[in-house]
Formats: structure tokens, C-alpha cells, sequence
């Protein structure tokens, strides 16, 4: 009998071989579909007993979503509910998050099981309108005869309307999600009055001077201007009277002058109070939201930019109680004619159909419960963070739980959304990538903006 | 009739040639039906994969509506236009020509550490092998926060010692460097290959040693090393494939910045993929870096005759 015996040389040879087809395979990522979780059971347990089984057909929906922790329990409220009210429709969630989420709904569609309802980030819609995966709600809209623009706020219900049809309908606001939250010590301590909104770029410029002490260890600083990574150069040209777009979505137009203009103050404001990278110490990772709330939480810091979410978040993990802060809208440049408060938002979140959901009629009267129902305002209210449905904000537990919610009634209201392609997100990254260079003083803003607006302008050519 | 003539006249006997063919068939059948889970998984998970993405390479692919050919289109835009390709090649390459090397050294002195027969050299294995089986996304979020420029314990160990902290994930010169020494935390695999290699060197090679007074380096230099080498030369191709690969540390701690400092290759081909939409671009990206893996790992083969030592028995 033949039998071939391999010496250390072949083997290790064929093993490293073997090892590179491997290897060079993987460089493919996963995409599998997420599974539901657990949380499903609970949703599961309720049977429907209202209408008789040939009545409706029975359904049973899946909902991906991005709300995990304690949004669970809400989600599986808002569930119930929904059972209680249409016992023929089960809705099992997904919870949908993590950096690889739409790598997940990509395959989920290419494989053809989308999920029936599932809620998107409205600046990703229009890439993905472009290709085909979402429908239209328009007619279900009409024939449910809701008003979309009286029942919510401006800028939510913009942020989801795409080439004049709506993909969605909102579920949390998209605006409100850039409030300035003062620190009342740091601010009495500077002589300057927490409860007085500093309404212009000229104001924050005179309290940056108050508020920055460089002499202490550590320094003390006002705090950063540039929270959430990436898109907030384009807030800050919104509010100096600019658009990163013309009116006709064909042209890039971040690079003229008021773009320019709005860059180098966010540069010159932010180095007037240290270098930019002892100012955000970390990159994009979690660590540096991390860091910028202990910098606040411990004083270091005097203003912090973010959501609603930390009325809730700053008590419970970071110990600042709710009087130890106050809230405030960002501030606009007031030396151009025109131009107002209100920050530019390319939206939230919002539940969207997919063209290849199963039962989109369905599906349709779990979107309008989810997002223009009573349910709704539990889901929010719960989280204590406002509904994106006018009215539901005027509901005096949210007055009572929280003090400064005219102010939050008053961003929700002057906020705006802008137009998104479906280049936004390259185009956002290639802004972001624009904005450092500057920052970090590696580029002087003209030529960072000239640069970039023509990478954008490419990118939106190829878009279409 | 000789012994041999007998035998000549047997091998040339058509009959028997046909069984002895039909037979070698039916134990080559055998042998391909028992390795035919691994070949079928091999053509459906890594060539088909393999030849999809060199095809994609030439579409325009978002993932979602069928694949268009646009032939070397994609090529065309990466040379011509997306300066942001070139500078994830240079971050990856500045990746590999660190990590590959440290990684090796570190995990051979590791080995070579835990090969004594010293009390508790068990618990130092595990130790050092257990960061290999911790997911590499919880060491990484771990490493994030020991490298927290505020409130990280190397931070604070540097400000106790009267140094000025380091800005390690949020530097551009310190970011890439901070990614490879999360990357060379986990040794555990090479190190477990390399000391299966040093206990099949043979004893006698050793006492051969003392007996002519060789000192423990000239040992280390002159039978260790050498005998070796070809667990060092698998590992290098090893580490090489891996490290080109480089993206979860990355896409957890950094996304790529700051200044793209951390935009790897990979984390690239994904941005373009799935953030974009662009998977036929992300195709012929993974194209290219399919071609630099070979060229590096034909290269490493040609270069083993040069330094690597196989024990003639």
C-alpha cells in the first residue's frame, strides 16, 4: 500500500497555504441576520381573544430597532399595546444596533426577509430609497387621514420626506438633539448667569473669555463645540446663514463663504482655549463621549452639547442632578442678516415600511400606533425625552418632570431639517475629515473646504 | 525463471494492472469522500466568496439591486481619484511592518518563558493564553479604557511618575501605535505553536551543547533558532495575512480617526460597502489587497530557502 508521508517543510507549507485561501476569504465580513431576542417571549405570551380567527388573518410582524437596555421594557409595552388594540397582528422585536447594523439589513434584504417594520435613521433613507427598499407612505398617510405636517414639528417630519414622498414616520425628535447644557457652578464661578441664554456667537465668545482658566490643574475649560463627530460643522454654517447644498441638491456648497467663514470660528473658538487634541482626547470611539462627560460632570468643562437624553443621563450616571445644570439653544452668528437660531438637523429616528415587508397593511397600522398614537407619547415620556407629535409635548407630566421644558419646546420648534441625498453619509464623512484638518490645525479652512467640496461634489455626481 | 522475471512478467499481467488501478481508485475515492466536507466548504465558503469579489470588483454593486458591469471602473477611481485608499494602504502597511514583527518576538519569548519546568509555569501559560480566547471586541473596549487619556490607568501611572500623560487614541502620531499594542496583547495562539515547536527539538542537540560548553545564547542562536525556523516562518505568514487584515480594534475605538490616522484598509472596504453602498468599489478594494497578500506571502516563500532550516532524517 502507497502511502505518502508529508516531512515538517511540506506540511507547514501546505498548512500556510491552506491558511492564506483562509484568510484572504475572511477579509469578506459576516452578514448574517440578526436574530430576535429574548425579549420577544413576553409579546408572545399574549394571544389575541377579541376577533374571531376568520375574521383577520393572523400576522405576525418583525420590528427591527435600535433601542436596547432599558428601552426594552417600553418597546415590549408599546407591543402589548399594539396586540391589545389589533389582536390579529403579533409584532416580535429585533433589537438592531451595533456599528454592523446596516450591514445586517443589507443582507436581510438581498436574502429577501426584511424585517415589516424597521427603524432607520432618516439621513441613511435616501440611499436606500434609491434602491428601492423602502415604500412610500403617502397613501397610507392620506387614507388614514392624518395631516403630517400639523401633527409634528417641522424638521421631523422633513427629515423624512425624500424627492416629495415620505419614508417613515418619526419616532423620536430628530430636533432637540443639540442643546447646550450650562454648569451652573462654572458659570456663577465666572460671574456670568446660567438662566441667561447666550443667544449669539459674539455672547459665546465674551464667556468663553470668563469661563476658560488655563492657570489650575487641570485646566479649565468652556468645552467643546463639536460633540456629536462629524456633523457639527454643518450645524455651525446652518447657523451662520450657510447650506453644504444648493436649493436643486446639485451642487456642493459648503466651500463658500459663509462655510468658510463658519469653519475657522469653530478653529479660533476652539483654540483660544487649548490644543484641539488635549480638548478631545479620544477619536471617534465611545471613550470620548465618555471623557467629555466627566470633564462637565467634574467640572472641568462649562458647556456640554447633546440630546434630551441627558436630562436623564447626568443624574444617573454621572451624578449631576437636574439643578446643577441648565439648558440653552446653540447660538447663531448675528452679523448676517437673517440668519436665526435653529440648528440644521439631517434627522432621527423614525419607523420606516420596506417595499419587501410581507404585510405592509399591517405593518402600516403598527407604524401609525408606534408613531402617532398615545403609545408613542409613553415610549417618550418614559425616557423623558420629547415626542416628535406636537401636542403629546404639551402633556403637563413632562412639565412636571422636567423644568426646563419650554426651552425644549422652544429648540424643538426653531429646529429645521435639511435636504439629504443619498450621498449625505460620504458626504458627511468627507466634511468630518475637512473639519479636523482644520481643527487640528493641519489645514487652513479654505483650502480644507475647496478641497473636500470637490471629493463631495464627486460623490454626489456618481450618486446621481 | 528468475525471481525478477517472475516479477516483471506479474507487473505487466493487463488484469492485474486493471485491479490494482481499479483499487488505487476506489481508496482514492475513499480519501476524496472523507475530505469532501472540507473541499465542499472550501469552494462554497472561501473560492466561490473569492471569485464573487473579484467579479463585484467590476460592477457597480450597492448590495441591493443587481450588479451592473462597469468594468475597470472601480480600478479607475481608486488610482486615479481616492487619495483616502492610499493613505488606509499606508496606515496598514505602517500596521503590519510593527505588529508582524513584535508580535513574532513577543510570542517567541513567551514561549520560550513558559517551556522552563518551573513551579507555577502552568498558571503563567494560561495567563498568557487567555487572552486569546477573550473576544477581541471586550479586549479592545478594555484597552479603550486603559488608554483613556483622563482617566486611563497608564495615564495615571505616567502622572504619579511626574510625566506628561500621552494622548493615545486621540493623537494622530499616537493612535496607530496604540492600535498595535492592542494588537500584540493577544499572543496566546503563536505562542502555543512556537512551543510545540522548541519541545520537538530534539535533547541530544542540547547535551551535544553543554558537553562542548556552549553558552545558553550560542544554544538559543545555534539550535534553537535555527531548528525553529520553520515554526517562525509559518507563524510570519500567518501574522502577515492577519495583520493586513487589521480593522476591529479600529472600527471599536477609533472609526478610523483621528485624521484617518487609524483608517485602515479593511475598515475602509467596510466604510465604502456598508456605509456607502459602494460594494463593487469595496469589491475591487478587496481585490487589490487579495493581490498584495500574495505578493507578500510569495515573496515570504521564496525568501525560505534563505533562512529556513528543515532537519534532513
Amino acid at each position: 500500500m502507497h502511502t505518502k508521508t508529508y516531512s515538517r517543510r511540506e506540511f507547514l507549507r501546505l498548512a500556510a497555504g491552506s491558511s492564506v485561501g483562509l484568510a484572504l476569504a475572511a477579509c469578506a465580513p459576516s452578514t448574517s441576520a440578526p436574530q430576535p431576542s429574548s425579549g420577544a417571549a413576553p409579546t408572545a405570551a399574549l394571544a389575541p381573544t377579541s376577533v374571531p380567527a376568520a375574521a383577520k388573518e393572523q400576522v405576525t410582524l418583525t420590528f427591527w430597532h435600535p433601542f436596547g437596555g432599558s428601552r426594552i421594557p417600553l418597546i415590549e409595552k408599546m407591543l402589548s399595546d399594539f396586540q391589545a388594540e389589533q389582536p390579529s397582528t403579533k409584532v416580535e422585536h429585533v433589537l438592531w444596533t451595533g456599528a454592523d447594523r446596516m450591514e445586517k439589513f443589507i443582507a436581510a434584504v438581498a436574502a429577501g426577509t426584511p424585517p415589516d417594520v424597521v427603524m432607520f435613521r432618516s439621513h441613511d433613507l435616501p440611499a436606500y430609497v434609491e434602491e428601492g427598499v423602502f415604500r412610500p407612505l403617502d397613501d397610507y398617510i392620506s387614507a388614514a387621514g392624518i395631516n403630517p405636517d400639523e401633527l409634528y414639528y417641522k424638521a421631523e417630519i422633513g427629515a423624512r420626506r425624500y424627492k416629495g414622498e415620505t419614508y417613515g414616520l418619526p419616532t423620536v425628535p430628530a430636533a432637540g438633539q443639540d442643546i447646550a447644557y450650562y454648569n451652573v457652578s462654572r458659570f456663577e464661578e465666572a460671574g456670568l448667569d446660567p438662566e441667561r441664554t447666550l443667544e449669539t456667537w459674539d455672547e459665546w465668545e465674551e464667556a468663553l473669555a470668563k469661563l476658560v482658566d488655563t492657570s489650575t490643574n487641570p485646566p479649565k475649560w468652556f468645552g467643546t463645540i463639536d460633540e456629536n463627530v462629524g456633523f457639527f460643522f454643518n450645524k455651525w454654517m446652518y447657523l451662520n446663514g450657510g447650506k453644504y447644498i444648493s436649493d436643486d441638491l446639485t451642487k456642493i456648497t459648503f466651500n463658500d463663504e459663509r462655510g468658510v467663514e463658519a469653519l475657522q470660528w469653530m478653529y479660533d473658538f476652539m483654540s483660544r482655549q487649548a490644543d484641539y487634541s488635549e480638548l478631545r482626547p479620544s477619536a471617534e470611539g465611545f471613550n470620548y463621549v465618555e471623557t467629555m462627560r466627566k470633564r462637565f460632570a467634574t467640572n472641568q468643562t462649562a458647556v456640554y452639547i447633546s440630546g434630551p437624553w441627558m436630562f436623564v443621563q447626568f443624574p444617573e450616571e454621572h451624578g449631576v442632578q437636574i439643578d446643577q445644570f441648565r439648558i440653552h439653544p446653540l447660538p447663531y452668528n448675528s452679523e448676517h442678516p437673517g440668519t436665526t437660531a435653529g440648528v440644521a438637523t439631517e434627522g432621527g429616528w423614525g419607523n420606516s415600511l420596506p417595499a419587501g415587508a410581507k404585510h405592509p397593511e399591517a405593518s402600516w397600522e403598527f407604524i401609525k400606533f408606534s408613531c402617532a398614537s398615545p403609545a408613542s407619547l409613553e415610549f417618550t415620556l418614559a425616557q423623558s425625552r420629547p415626542n416628535p407629535v406636537k401636542q403629546y409635548n404639551e402633556d403637563p407630566r413632562y412639565a412636571e418632570a422636567n423644568p426646563y421644558w419650554d426651552t425644549i419646546l422652544k429648540i424643538l420648534d426653531q429646529d429645521f431639517a435639511i435636504p439629504i441625498t443619498s450621498a449625505w453619509v460620504e458626504i458627511a464623512d468627507i466634511m468630518t475629515d475637512a473639519q479636523e484638518q482644520v481643527l487640528t490645525g493641519k489645514k487652513p479652512s479654505k483650502a480644507a473646504l475647496d478641497e473636500a467640496a470637490a471629493a463631495a461634489q464627486r460623490a454626489l455626481d456618481k450618486a446621481g | 525463471m528468475t525471481t525478477d522475471q517472475i516479477v516483471q512478467s506479474r507487473s505487466r499481467d493487463p488484469a492485474r494492472i486493471l485491479r490494482a488501478r481499479s483499487m488505487r481508485a476506489r481508496k482514492a475515492l475513499w480519501g476524496y469522500l472523507f475530505i469532501a466536507p472540507w473541499i465542499i466548504g472550501f469552494l462554497v465558503f472561501n473560492l466561490y466568496p473569492i471569485l464573487a469579489v473579484i467579479y463585484y470588483g467590476f460592477t457597480d454593486y450597492s448590495g441591493l439591486k443587481p450588479p451592473q458591469f462597469v468594468g475597470l471602473e472601480n480600478y479607475v477611481e481608486m488610482f486615479r481619484y481616492d487619495k483616502l485608499a492610499f493613505k488606509a494602504l499606508g496606515n496598514t502597511a505602517f500596521y503590519v511592518a510593527l505588529r508582524v514583527p513584535l508580535h513574532l518576538l513577543l510570542g517567541f519569548v513567551a514561549a520560550l518563558l513558559v517551556n522552563h519546568k518551573l513551579r507555577g509555569v502552568n498558571v503563567i501559560r494560561t495567563a498568557l493564553y487567555l487572552p486569546t480566547i477573550v473576544p477581541y471586541v471586550t479586549t479592545v473596549v478594555l484597552w479603550m479604557w486603559l488608554l483613556d487619556y483622563d482617566f486611563g490607568v497608564l495615564n495615571v501611572v505616567l502622572r504619579e511618575v511626574g510625566l506628561p500623560r500621552i494622548n493615545w487614541l486621540g493623537s494622530e502620531t499616537m493612535a496607530k501605535p496604540s492600535i498595535i499594542l492592542m494588537g500584540l496583547w493577544q499572543i496566546g495562539a503563536i505562542m502555543m505553536i512556537f512551543l510545540a515547536g522548541l519541545r520537538s527539538i530534539p535533547e541530544h542537540l542540547y547535551e551535544a551543547a553543554d558537553i562542548d560548553g556552549a553558552t545558553s545564547v550560542q544554544k538559543l542562536l545555534h539550535i534553537t533558532i535555527p531548528m525553529l525556523s520553520p515554526v517562525i516562518f509559518f507563524n510570519l505568514i500567518l501574522d502577515v495575512i492577519n495583520s493586513f487584515q487589521v480593522f476591529t480594534a479600529a472600527f471599536i475605538a477609533t472609526n478610523g480617526g483621528p485624521l484617518n490616522a487609524t483608517l485602515f484598509y479593511v475598515l475602509y472596504i467596510y466604510r465604502q460597502s456598508f456605509s456607502y453602498l459602494h460594494l463593487g468599489y469595496g469589491a475591487a478594494m478587496a481585490t487589490i489587497l487579495f493581490l498584495i497578500v500574495m505578493v507578500f506571502t510569495a515573496l515570504i516563500f521564496h525568501s525560505e530557502r534563505h533562512w529556513v532550516f528543515y532537519e534532513r532524517t
